[in-house]
């Protein structure tokens, strides 16, 4: 039993260790990294992965960008319990980016869009923690 | 010693795990232009020379609110340094800044507590050829901003059926506030490299389509 409870401790100790390699990756600031391949104009798009869900979070910056090429992106900071913005939604010629404050909310998307006029990708990045 | 020798297998698969979802996380994410370039510590010369708003003297006025300096010096967008800034035109609910990049001049409008922002290349700006930005304001009208070159006195802004409007520009940039819902259609200067005409969007106007 002793001998059990040692490897325990020594077990827990090692996978503690083995946690702290990779904790300093995680232990920074929410961000997403748009990708959000081929979008149709004017349709905002949600985080990574052609614009799989990157969740609710107090979002403080967000950005866009047109990934090689040259026309309209924007951003903008949603609140779907309300289906309001948060003021300061914008949109700029190949990137535009908005400081939001400090944000305490937890209920809000990010979101991009392209307003090319046809069918581009759009990039971008989001922090929740500045 | 024989628990480490027994688990290791155990903690370097653990280790070796939580790597990879690391990477995965990492090949996932498309670097968007304007990160990892150094902060600049000084005013380019090609920015001096494009606009003299940069080429005058820093003041006190000239300082961004400290609630959005902090956030821009932490992101430092295209080398952005707010410590550079200059007050172009001061307004009692909004003001446009321009602060200097490296290779780019970002021009930011204040915007309640935060402030919207972008940075056409330096050389976008010094041949008439910088893009305008807009954004959505706290009473749902649409402001519209942008930097122009010396030289430049004026711009037209074009909204709803032809209707056109003259915009002075101030200090190297223009801003001008719509009502919600104009519709919007161009921005139009004559700059060094002659007649320019950008489209404007009003960010309402875009889909919520998630």
């Amino acid at each position: 039993m002793t001998h059990t409870r040692a490897r325990l401790a020594v077990l827990a100790l090692l996978v503690v260790g083995a946690a702290s390699m990779v904790a300093p990756a995680q232990a920074s600031a929410f961000v997403s990294y748009y990708n959000c391949v081929n979008k149709p104009n004017l349709e905002w798009c949600d985080g990574r992965a052609n614009g799989s869900f990157d969740g609710l979070h107090s979002w403080d910056y967000n950005s866009a960008s047109a990934p090689g090429g040259s026309y309209i992106v924007c951003q903008g900071v949603y609140k779907p319990s309300t289906g309001t913005w948060l003021t300061g939604h914008g949109c700029g010629q190949d990137w535009t980016s908005h400081v939001y404050g400090d944000v305490q909310c937890t209920c809000y998307e990010a979101q991009v869009a392209q307003a090319s006029g046809g069918t581009q990708s759009v990039n971008g990045f989001a922090d929740a923690a500045l | 010693m024989r628990a480490v020798k027994r688990y290791l297998p155990v903690v370097v698969s653990a280790a070796l795990l939580a790597a990879a979802v690391g990477a995965t996380a990492d090949t996932d994410e498309t670097t968007p232009p304007g990160q990892d370039v150094p902060q600049v510590t000084e005013i380019q010369p090609q920015a001096r020379e494009a606009m003299e708003v940069l080429d005058r003297a820093r003041g006190e006025g000239d300082a961004l609110p400290r609630a959005v300096a902090a956030p821009m010096d932490d992101q430092a967008d295209f080398g952005m340094n707010p410590d550079l800034s200059r007050l172009s035109v001061g307004n009692a609910t909004n003001s446009v800044y321009v602060v200097p990049a490296h290779d780019h001049v970002c021009v930011t409008l204040t915007v309640g507590d935060g402030a919207d922002l972008v940075c056409p290349p330096t050389a976008d700006i010094a041949s008439g050829r910088a893009a305008p930005a807009t954004v959505t304001l706290a009473n749902g009208d649409v402001a519209i901003y942008g930097a122009v070159p010396d030289g430049v006195g004026s711009v037209e802004i074009q909204t709803g059926s032809g209707t056109s409007t003259r915009v002075a520009a101030e200090n190297n940039v223009y801003y001008s506030v719509v009502p919600a819902g104009t519709r919007l259609r161009t921005v139009a200067y004559s700059g060094p490299g002659g007649l320019v005409e950008f489209p404007i969007v009003d960010p309402s106007a875009v889909l919520r389509a998630g």
